[in-house]
């Protein structure tokens, strides 16, 4: 049984009052690792540690060089432990070896990233201001936001810490990190890596807890500046409402039912396959996925065939066997939530064309088949909630006009793609979407250099890119008088008198 | 969308108000994403112009948005709670270890 800790002020620690939750590995249901589950009183040390270190240590006051070496020492010991990491975020998360594997290369990536841009984020900019009723020189600064509570989900739990961590140190901040209560062990992971690194002490903290116990408190606290959270829409809310209180800055990045739009001059055998890994790619649990395929009337049989014929040949089982596609949900909770949906596509009178049960052979596990289902209307359940599992539905349309008001018709708005053998024309209809990222000819590959995020009820702020960045900075202007000389400042006057 | 209650869930709503004394209570419906459709019991939430009132648990209001009410018009959902001591999320019970959740 893998044992870890809580992170906090540098140093590895059980919870105050002992705690300790055990992971359950989804493919086996059975318990592989226990962590320490913390409470309000790690939190606030956590808490307090950060503010200490923000106010105190140097970490903010420390050069972007050295910001961007620090970085750089993270990925290299995030690539150097990365097959060591993956097998692991597998086994507490479910994610394929494969999906796992990758995302260790990404979050690599994404730290070299985010660790060169701290050289290359504009902190001081001369800005010209007219020169009335003063004579002066104007600079607008960036400088860190403070201490940053940061909320991850259990999807991706490696690249959702990098996603949160590698803007906030980029720029000087200082964190308490709370991973999700289902996937704690890779952000633990990341601890040990960030442990052997010049960041200093108290600057990164985990606490392993719940959000109405840690969360909360992380929105509430007046020592926290920014809260950040990746999740679902109603949590979103309730951390906005929290985090109003002490008026802390808020980034937001929550759920989505995007719209995967296949036009009619579209390469089938792209889209076909395409449509499938935006929407099947880690079982559906991806924020942005494309779980609403729109397809013009006249291909519908023809794709849902493909569709159909293409989604037999995943394989399912054993996420760490290097062969398969599809492992298990996080949970047996998600699987049966999953499966909710699934019974109450069929009660509204959509057709399921493939899929819709646990499979047979894999009696044990959060597995759910591959789905898709037909006849769905978009006023239905399953076309309007993120059902955050392998569930496609596919909905006709007539015209180009019809396809887009239906992917408006959605209180999210975070990806979607569209596909055509014109790009121009898929560009024009990209723009007539709501929503915060539009692939064209293919899906989900979002880059650090690209802001992410989303419109309507997806969201709030970005991440990644300066965007993200700078979500992570205050803006000062710094206004130098050139005047120098009191007779001429005649708007004293206002005060004084002629 | 009518709602109903098991002893379970009445009991629990019961705790959670001894647990916080003072604190105007209210349940509400996610849609869908990391937690699905889980009832969120909520203290001191500030309700948007969307929610309405859709039954009573407990002696606790439970409102729902547009969104919501629209997905279960037709349907009687009924509130129970499961002891889940790995239970996220910002709910209030989960501190006590357990979590309501929503069997439509």
């Amino acid at each position: 049984m893998h044992e870890y800790q809580l992170y906090i002020d540098g140093e590895f620690c059980d919870a105050a009052d002992g705690r300790t939750l055990e992971s359950i590995n989804p493919a086996t249901e059975e318990p592989w690792a226990r962590a320490a589950r913390a409470g309000r009183a790690d939190t606030e040390r956590a808490i307090l540690a950060a503010r200490k270190a923000f106010d105190e240590g140097p970490w903010p006051r420390m050069t972007p060089a050295d910001r961007k070496r620090i970085l750089h020492q993270i990925a290299d010991g995030l690539e150097a432990r990365a097959q060591e990491i993956a097998p692991i975020e597998t086994q507490d998360s479910g994610g394929t070896i494969r999906k796992t594997s990758g995302d260790m290369m990404l979050g690599v990536a994404q730290l070299r990233y985010f660790g060169d841009m701290a050289e290359q984020v504009p902190l001081a900019e001369e800005i010209q201001v007219p020169q009335f009723p003063a004579q002066s020189k104007n600079w607008l600064l960036r400088e860190p936001v403070g201490v940053c509570g940061q909320i991850i989900p259990w999807n991706f739990p490696l690249m959702m810490a990098v996603w949160k961590i590698g803007p906030a140190l980029c720029t000087g901040n200082t964190l308490v990190l709370k991973p999700a209560s289902d996937t704690p062990c890779s952000a633990l992971e990341l601890a040990k890596i960030i442990d052997q690194t010049d960041l200093p002490k108290g600057v990164f903290n985990v606490v392993h807890g719940s959000g109405a116990e840690c969360g909360e408190l992380l929105c509430t606290s007046p020592l926290v500046d920014k809260v950040a959270l990746t999740g679902s829409t109603e949590v979103g809310r309730r951390v906005q409402q929290l985090a109003a209180g002490t008026i802390k800055k808020v980034t937001l990045e929550l759920g989505g039912k995007s719209a995967n739009i296949i036009l009619d001059d579209a390469d089938l055998d792209m889209a076909v396959d395409g449509s499938l890994f935006g929407c099947f790619f880690h079982q559906g649990q991806a924020c942005e996925s494309g779980t609403r395929l729109l397809v013009p009337e006249r291909l519908h049989n023809e794709i849902v065939a493909r569709l159909v014929e293409r989604t037999k040949t995943l394989t399912i089982g054993d996420p760490l066997d290097f062969a398969t596609a599809q492992g298990p949900l996080v949970s047996a909770r998600q699987r049966d939530s999953v499966l909710g949906y699934i019974r109450a596509g069929l009660e509204e009178g959509a057709k399921i064309a493939v899929g819709g049960n646990r499979p047979a052979h894999l009696p044990k596990g959060a597995y759910v088949e591959p789905t898709i289902f037909t006849e769905v209307k978009n006023s239905m359940k399953i076309a309007q909630e993120e059902i955050f599992g392998p569930v496609l539905v596919v909905i006709r349309y007539k015209t180009i006009d019809d396809a887009v008001r239906i992917a408006n018709d959605s209180i999210y708005g975070l990806g979607g793609a569209v596909w055509s053998g014109d790009k121009d024309k898929a560009f024009e209809v990209a723009k007539r979407i709501r929503t915060g990222t539009v692939w064209v000819n293919d899906y989900h590959l979002l880059s650090a250099a690209a802001p992410f995020g989303g419109y309507k009820q997806s969201g709030l702020g970005r991440e990644f890119g300066l965007e993200g960045i700078l979500a992570y900075t205050e803006t000062k202007h710094v206004h130098v008088d050139m005047v120098d000389n009191r007779p001429a400042k005649f708007w004293y006057g206002a005060l004084f008198g002629a | 969308m009518t709602i109903s209650a098991t002893s379970t869930a009445a009991d629990l709503v019961g705790r959670v108000r001894a647990a916080n004394p003072g604190a105007a209570l209210v349940f509400v419906f996610g849609s869908g994403c990391c937690e699905g459709t889980a009832p969120h019991l909520f203290t001191d939430y500030v309700l948007t112009p969307e929610h309405e009132q859709v039954g009573m648990v407990a002696g606790v209001a439970v409102h729902a948005d547009r969104h919501v009410r629209r997905l279960y018009a037709a349907r009687a959902v009924t509130l129970d709670a499961e002891e889940d001591p790995a239970a996220d999320g910002f709910s209030a019970e989960i501190p006590l270890g357990w979590r309501f959740v929503l069997r439509v």
